[in-house]
């Protein structure tokens, strides 16, 4: 007899047929592989999207065939970002809870609690009891309030383990008392979580430093829907062209990339660079005005070309020699240096965090000291003029992580935990309320 | 003219004089115009009557306790006109002598009899007969004119007596008298009573240069518990003659708000005002008495003989109390020895409160007690009103913005408290969120004869004092985060309620437990954290703190005079 398959329901912050981000593009990708693949597991995916003045409520995916995603409706301006929860008397809470009756899952694995609250895990765990809960850490949204990026608000410095005080630094107007708080409800509701799952090591260093039990949070890297070498047929030649994807935030360091072309304009190096980034009108009008200023300074070598389908990716890499991410921020295990290295480029990027991690340097990539231009400016003409390098370094660059190898690995942690809950539950039941 | 007041025992129906008109002031006065003196009796009813006789008229005044349509067809009154219309078309034409009759003889209804004062209608008749007739006086209130006159601010105080405050002055005239006339007409010569000060508040500073000519003034007078709280008037009369009247504001009747202004004032220059002010604030808190229970319900299965009842006074931020109640939940030797107890200060938030309750409850199965008061009584009440629902043999007062920092915290406090024989109050090492100590006891100290309490190592970086861990005898500890035999607190009287919202009730508290020969220390190896100042509102404390610290002394200063008391010997 086949054993009935278990469900998992996936709850993410948004679905990439309403917002596209990395997260939700993955959970996405995550959802289909494993219903593809599953025998063991059925997912649903609820996700969220927004619903101006309306009522928490579940609704079809508008321009979707698959019943297993499930958009869940609700009003963000009811969404407290600081405390991490809806601020809407409970109304989230409940239609959620309606959610986990009707589909009984026995694995609820969070992707995000952004739009939602950090609260729906306490609700998972009176709901369902035996239910296993595992809590995927994208960012550092938990930890620091200037948009998970633990980046300091007033010198765009990285802060490495922020405590209430220095939070409160950041934020002039929310005091070190509100931030304990803050810490304080964010663990309390963490604190029903069975595993957490963190893409990098260095993620999951924060969170043990913050505070979560080292034994409850393994590292597990996002895994690629088509993990193969995609080779691109590009013919012999001089390896000076660079190649930036992303948002061209300031987090992101698009400035810091070009203050170093224009030290290398300057010196008259061979380096071109080709910017594949979108966003930039909806930056605050200083970082605009500097950013154009140096596009202008540095027309000679470098061009924008702007944001780009999935699809054409292949062709945009293929004109590219080496990808560069000069977040000044930590990064977490961003989804641009898995492409680059899908496409056989090698990454040029900050020595700090996430990217450090995953790119090794001397190896597959190069490093240079984060936010500084002067550094990365020596950095690409040390790639650009050892044209042995560049061979060496595509050589070194791994295989990367398939969805196909996630989905089992995750697979296999849902079964464990789904025994352990049950072990845990011998005894437990709900008291009476009020008398 | 002449007044004249009449009691009439029972008889004949009397003839002949014609009412003018009559008006009802409450249900048994009547009053009137007649073209001769009438005269009033009814078989069986006790009247009153009183006339005053004028040239063309007489005025008439009935008090008939239990008959007035007796009374009325006694004196031939068919019909009664309007309050106002009698007081417009007869008695205000009158002039200023015979009016000041007319006024008189009312006001003299409200202070004859308890029965009057308790009416809510003769007082707001007294009030529109006193604007009628009332001769009016100049107003003033510039401060470069020649003399000026403001009342800013009067508060009752609950037991009849008053507090009012404003400012008075005459350049012409070094000494003037103030006068309060309450809306019925009572004049209260406020005079003896007053507190005069520099009028220093900050939005003038150019008459803070020159306070002799503008004086602010705090005075405290008594009035029938009747009075109403609209319409009071303050006048000024300089021995030469001159006279200034204003309007004050409503009474400030709320005890709160009450105590608020008069602190408030008092800040101005508290070395002229304390002790002047100390009365009215000391009514005003005598007069909430005792915190009322209205209800006591408990969620979850309630503890039998908890070891300690962890009491939290709830006053605003319930999702504070939430935080708090999950670290309660998880940690296991608060589930083994503690009742939790909440006191809800507003009773009106209870339905708020027992939703989220509900929903803290689903979540974690911590079983709680929630007592709701009858209405709003302060820290030092709700607090007192909770160790009285408890049921542990040890009472942990704690504020909703202290979190557990770690594990252990309460089997240290708890066990420290049974193994030490003489010990009174027993407070933990209170950490400021940025990891700073907020308070590890009080001390007490004496500057300039006036006794207040410190905390000496706030403010220190606690992984300082890491080593300092063996508990320390102080002389108090803070109602924060304390721990006492409960019995032992009920038969000390609990927490003083004289302290207006303030930091001296915890202080207080261990004085008194000193004296009844008992120790007080904290235990640094119990450390928690301390939000200050998130669980209640600090616009009522800040101004409250100088007047805190003053009463203190006053109640003690003799007593602390001990040195070793200070120090925490007993």
């Amino acid at each position: 007899m086949i054993a009935p398959r278990r469900r998992v329901l996936f709850v993410s912050h948004g679905h990439p047929s309403t917002s596209v981000g990395g997260a939700e593009t993955y959970a996405l990708e995550l959802h289909q592989t494993m219903r593809g693949a599953s025998d063991g597991f059925e997912p649903i995916l609820l996700a969220h999207a927004a619903s101006p003045g309306g009522q928490p409520r579940v609704a079809r995916v508008s321009d979707g065939d698959d019943p297993t995603q499930v958009l869940f409706l609700s009003d963000p301006s009811a969404y407290d970002r600081f405390a991490g929860r809806a601020d809407d008397g409970g109304a989230i809470a409940d239609a959620f809870e309606d959610v986990l009756r009707e589909l009984q899952p026995d694995v609820v694995h969070f992707q995000h609690t952004l739009f939602l609250g950090y609260d729906l895990i306490g609700v998972v765990r009176r709901t369902l009891p035996d239910a296993a809960i595992v809590y995927t850490l994208h960012e550092y949204l938990p930890i620091c309030h200037h948009e998970g990026q633990m980046v300091r608000t007033y010198d765009r410095t990285p802060c490495l383990r922020p405590g209430p005080q220095d939070c409160a630094r950041c934020f002039p107007g929310i005091s070190a008392g509100q931030f304990l708080l803050r810490r304080r409800h964010t663990q309390s509701q963490f604190a029903m979580v069975n595993r957490f799952i963190a893409p990098s090591h260095f993620l999951r260093d924060r969170y043990v430093d913050w505070g979560i039990d080292p034994a409850r949070i393994i590292v597990e890297e996002n895994g690629r829907p088509s993990a193969d070498r995609v080779e691109l047929s590009v013919p012999a030649r001089s390896r000076h062209t660079l190649g930036f994807f992303g948002q061209l935030t300031p987090f992101k360091g698009a400035d810091v990339l070009l203050r170093a072309m224009r030290l290398l304009t300057e010196q008259g190096s061979a380096a071109r660079l080709r910017i594949h980034g979108a966003n930039l009108e909806r930056q605050r009008s200083a970082f605009r005005r500097e950013v154009r200023a140096l596009l202008d300074n540095t027309s000679t070598n470098t061009t924008l070309h702007g944001s780009y389908r999935r699809d054409e990716l292949p062709r945009l890499m293929a004109d590219v020699d080496w990808v560069v991410v000069p977040s000044i921020w930590w990064e977490n295990a961003p989804l641009v240096i898995q492409e680059a290295f899908q496409h056989g480029r090698p990454v040029i990027c900050s020595d700090i965090g996430g990217m450090a991690e995953k790119v090794t340097d001397g190896v597959n990539g190069l490093h240079f000291g984060a936010g500084d231009p002067a550094s990365l400016a020596v950095t690409i003409t040390r790639a650009i003029e050892a044209p042995a390098l560049w061979d060496q370094l595509v050589a070194g660059i791994p295989r990367v992580h398939s969805m196909r190898d996630h989905v089992a690995r995750l697979e296999a942690l849902y079964r464990e935990l789904i025994d352990a809950r049950r072990g845990e539950l011998a005894g437990a039941r709900c008291g009476e309320r009020w008398r | 003219m002449s007044v004249q007041t009449h009691i009439q025992t029972p008889s004949r129906r009397p003839a002949g004089p014609t009412v003018l008109a009559a008006a009802m002031l409450s249900d048994g006065v009547i009053l009137g115009v007649a073209d001769a003196r009438v005269e009033c009796a009814i078989a069986g009813a006790q009247v009153t009557s009183h006339f005053i006789d004028l040239a063309e008229r007489h005025v008439f005044l009935v008090e008939s306790e239990n008959s007035l349509v007796g009374a009325a067809a006694t004196l031939g009154v068919h019909r009664f006109v309007e309050l106002r219309q009698l007081l417009r078309g007869h008695l205000a034409v009158l002039d200023d002598r015979d009016r000041d009759a007319v006024l008189a003889l009312a006001t003299g209804l409200f202070t004859r009899s308890r029965r009057n004062q308790q009416s809510h209608c003769l007082a707001e008749s007294l009030r529109l007969v006193q604007e009628a007739l009332r001769r009016r006086l100049p107003e003033a209130c510039d401060p470069s004119a020649v003399r000026g006159l403001c009342c800013e601010g009067i508060a009752a105080a609950g037991d009849g007596s008053f507090a009012a405050w404003g400012w008075a002055f005459d350049r012409q005239s070094p000494s003037v008298r103030l006068v309060a006339v309450s809306p019925e007409g009572l004049r209260i010569d406020a005079t003896d009573a007053t507190a005069w000060h520099a009028h220093g508040r900050a939005d003038d500073m150019q008459t803070r240069s020159s306070p002799a000519c503008r004086r602010g003034f705090f005075c405290r007078f008594d009035a029938p518990p009747g009075s109403s709280f609209i319409g009071w008037l303050f006048e000024m009369h300089s021995a030469e003659g001159a006279a200034l009247e204003s309007r004050a504001p409503v009474v400030l009747v709320e005890p709160e708000q009450a105590s608020l202004a008069v602190l408030e004032r008092v800040s101005v220059e508290p070395s002229a005002l304390m002790q002047a002010a100390h009365p009215v604030l000391s009514a005003v808190q005598c007069g909430l008495g005792d915190a009322r229970v209205r209800s006591v319900r408990t969620c979850g299965q309630q503890m039998l003989h908890p070891a300690v009842s962890i009491v939290v006074p709830i006053f605003e931020h319930p999702e504070l109390v939430e935080q708090q109640y999950i670290s309660f939940a998880a940690d296991a030797e608060v589930r083994e020895l503690a009742e939790i107890v909440y006191v809800l200060d507003s009773p009106w938030r209870e339905d708020d409160f027992v939703t989220r309750a509900s929903r803290w409850f689903d979540a974690h199965q911590m079983p709680f007690r929630l007592a709701v008061l009858e209405r709003r009584s302060g820290f030092a009440r709700t607090c007192n009103a909770g160790a009285k629902v408890a049921t542990g043999a040890d009472l942990l007062l704690m504020h909703s913005d202290v979190l557990p920092a770690g594990a252990g915290w309460l089997t240290a406090l708890h066990r420290f408290q049974r193994k030490t024989i003489d010990a009174g109050a027993i407070g933990a090492r209170l950490l400021a969120p940025d990891g700073a100590v907020q308070h590890d006891g009080f001390t007490l100290a004496r500057r300039d004869e006036r006794w207040a309490a410190r905390s000496p190592l706030k403010g220190v970086d606690a992984r300082l004092l890491a080593s300092d861990v063996a508990p320390k005898r102080v002389p108090a500890v803070s109602a924060a985060c304390l721990l006492v035999d409960r019995k032992q607190f009920i038969d000390v009287g609990g927490l003083s309620g004289q302290y207006p919202s303030g930091d001296y009730e915890d202080v207080d508290l261990c004085v008194r437990l000193s004296q009844a020969g008992r120790t007080n220390w904290i235990l640094p190896s119990a450390t928690l954290h301390h939000l200050e100042g998130q669980s209640r509102s600090r616009l009522l404390a800040d101004v409250a703190a100088g007047y805190n610290a003053w009463l203190f002394s006053q109640r003690w200063g003799a007593t602390l005079g001990v040195a070793d008391v200070a120090k925490g010997e007993p």
